[in-house]
């Protein structure tokens, strides 16, 4: 019971953090860039493959992850960000598809389909990740510190101006403040915090193969960040609570592991779609045109 | 010269599927100004009507026919009513995150019913195919190229001819204007979702014929009909046709032909139209539908 509790605890705190970072660009900036699970991709993949085939230390292969996941989206940035709403996202969920075709595709590197096994536990600064127990806690200090430096992001100038961008682009250039700027730093940070929490999944599971790095994989933290509220940091903390709770309560109903996954999407996508049917008034009322 | 003309056969043939697949998106966009992120899975879902009409319920080709149409209207009606019009006053994205939750229900629920692998529609008869000069095809490529140009065809009528093409556009160009003089947008909006949903279906049917359908199919025809339309320059049928097109030669060329070295693998078949996006925003960032009012 304790391992389950643990092994709970861990998933939820890697999607805590994707789900904050997804947050930061989204739900602060109004950035939906459907190309942030390929950040999360980015991380994992670095983690396995710089460590099992380039003998990386742990660190160093989650940090050139996450250097390279920002450099990815400095580019995604870069072609997308000069578009309107609906281009970005069709831009975004094309990049997306993209990098998930080159990881099915190029297994000299990825291995393809078949996947990464046998990704080693990290050992750093001499202490062991190999027991559940100990990874927890030595993520959990990281997450920590990540979610500390995303919450002063988010009360900040630039958060303020981020904010600012996604409501009123017209007046932030009024006071002349660079939108792209600051959409750019918004999306690197967001893709730098999504690339670490995919070097945790690796180097937790053990395993990583391209259906973990789909588009849907990004349901459960679009619904963390719907259901609490877009652009609240700590709704998305109350958000990543339920949206782990609740589908684990589906694994004590005797439903078989075949119905189980589906059926864990289509809860995340009926919150979704829930909550924002609620709240639409609110979170999503057209801006107005200056 | 074999290879090439065989080529082109294939290209007419997957830009005919594309085609079909793209004109409801495209109508969509051309008239509502929504981006509808579940096409892909209205497709898939209007397969496995067909499916289970053929297989399971033993109704004919007819009778599954019109099984997967009724359930692909329902379906395009229920996505227009509950995930489309009651984000109408929000911002855009409300509405992607809204029909992007309802492929994925849509596509889980299929997983869960008829299991998540591919399948392919088999009508129990053995594809015939003839000598075309520059190369082969089977009497069902015929019928999907011929179905293509048909349903195009009656839309350049219904929309130069009819009382329902002229209000389509009035509703485009001038939206509260042909309202205020009795032009129902919601129900042509309504009649624009279904037509939509049920090229989409056919589209969907053509390819479990051709190869094979699976839940997770919608995502990517989702990306090759935004490539379409890209392509196509415009929110409308035409530009939608155009795009197709084009993208059925882009498509069968870049991965048919041999260029040695150069070749690109088979497996990037579904990326190529995303990488065809992305080209194209670059160097036209200023969106592909610039012209309202041109939703047929």
């Amino acid at each position: 019971m304790t391992a389950y509790l643990v092994t709970i605890f861990v998933f939820f705190l890697i999607s805590l953090l994707l789900a904050q970072s997804f947050n930061l660009a989204f739900g602060l900036g109004r950035l939906f860039n459907l190309a942030h699970i390929s950040s999360y991709a980015i991380g994992a993949y670095s983690a396995a493959i710089l460590t099992l085939d380039y003998g990386q230390n742990p660190a160093a292969a989650v940090v050139l992850g996450a250097i390279l996941s920002a450099a990815l989206s400095l580019l995604v940035g870069g072609v997308s960000l000069r578009l309107s709403d609906d281009h970005f996202a069709v831009g975004t969920l094309a990049f997306s598809a993209l990098i998930c075709a080159i990881l099915i595709n190029w297994r000299s590197l990825t291995k393809g389909v078949l996947g990464i096994s046998g990704i080693p536990r990290p050992i750093i600064w001499g202490v062991d990740a190999q027991s559940d127990a100990v990874f927890a806690t030595g993520l959990s200090i990281i997450v920590l510190a990540l979610l500390w430096a995303v919450r002063v992001i988010f009360s900040s100038s630039f958060g303020a101006a981020l904010k600012a961008q996604g409501e009123s682009p017209a007046a932030l250039a009024a006071i002349g403040t660079s939108s792209a700027k600051i959409k750019m730093t918004a999306l690197a940070a967001a893709a730098v915090l999504a690339s670490v929490a995919g070097s945790a999944f690796a180097f937790f599971v053990g395993f990583i193969d391209p259906s973990s790095f789909n588009f849907a994989e990004l349901s459960s933290a679009l619904a963390i960040v719907i259901l609490g509220g877009p652009g609240s940091f700590w709704g998305a903390i109350f958000g990543a609570v339920l949206i782990a709770v609740i589908p684990e309560a589906l694994r004590f109903v005797d439903i078989p592991d075949s119905i189980l996954g589906p059926g864990r999407q289509i809860i995340f996508a009926m919150v979704i779609f829930s909550v924002l049917l609620m709240r639409r008034g609110k979170a999503f009322r057209k801006l107005r045109r200056v | 010269m074999d290879a090439i003309g065989q080529l082109v056969i294939n290209s007419l043939v997957s830009g005919s599927i594309y085609a079909l697949a793209s004109l409801g998106l495209a109508l969509s966009y051309g008239f509502l100004r929504i981006l509808n992120f579940a096409h892909g899975q209205l497709m898939m879902a209007g397969a496995y009507a067909f499916l289970f009409g053929f297989s399971a319920l033993n109704l004919g080709i007819p009778g599954a026919g019109i099984f997967a149409a009724a359930a692909s209207a329902i379906l395009s009606w229920i996505l227009l009513k509950a995930f489309v019009r009651p984000f109408a006053d929000c911002t855009p994205i409300a509405a992607f995150v809204s029909t992007l939750s309802f492929g994925i229900i849509l596509e889980n629920l299929i997983a869960i019913v008829f299991g998540p692998n591919s399948r392919a529609i088999d009508l129990g008869y053995l594809p015939e195919s003839v000598d075309l000069g520059i190369g082969r095809a089977s009497y069902l490529e015929i019928i999907i190229f011929l179905t293509a140009i048909g349903l195009f065809a009656v839309l350049r009528i219904i929309e130069s001819r009819t009382i329902l093409g002229v209000s389509v556009r009035a509703a485009a160009e001038a939206g509260e204007n042909a309202e205020a003089l009795g032009v129902d947008s919601e129900l042509l909006s309504g009649v624009i979702f279904i037509l939509g949903g049920l090229a989409a279906a056919l589209a969907g049917v053509f390819v479990g014929l051709e190869n094979s359908i699976g839940p997770s199919m919608g995502a990517s025809y989702t990306m090759k009909a935004f490539a379409a339309i890209v392509l196509g320059g415009l929110g409308s049928a035409r530009g939608a046709i155009v795009g197709s097109l084009v993208l059925g030669f882009a498509e069968n060329f870049a991965i048919g032909l041999d260029l040695g070295a150069l070749s690109l693998p088979s497996g990037y078949r579904d990326a190529f139209s995303s990488g065809f996006v992305l080209l194209l925003l670059l160097v036209k960032p200023e969106g592909f539908l610039g012209r309202r009012g041109r939703a047929i």
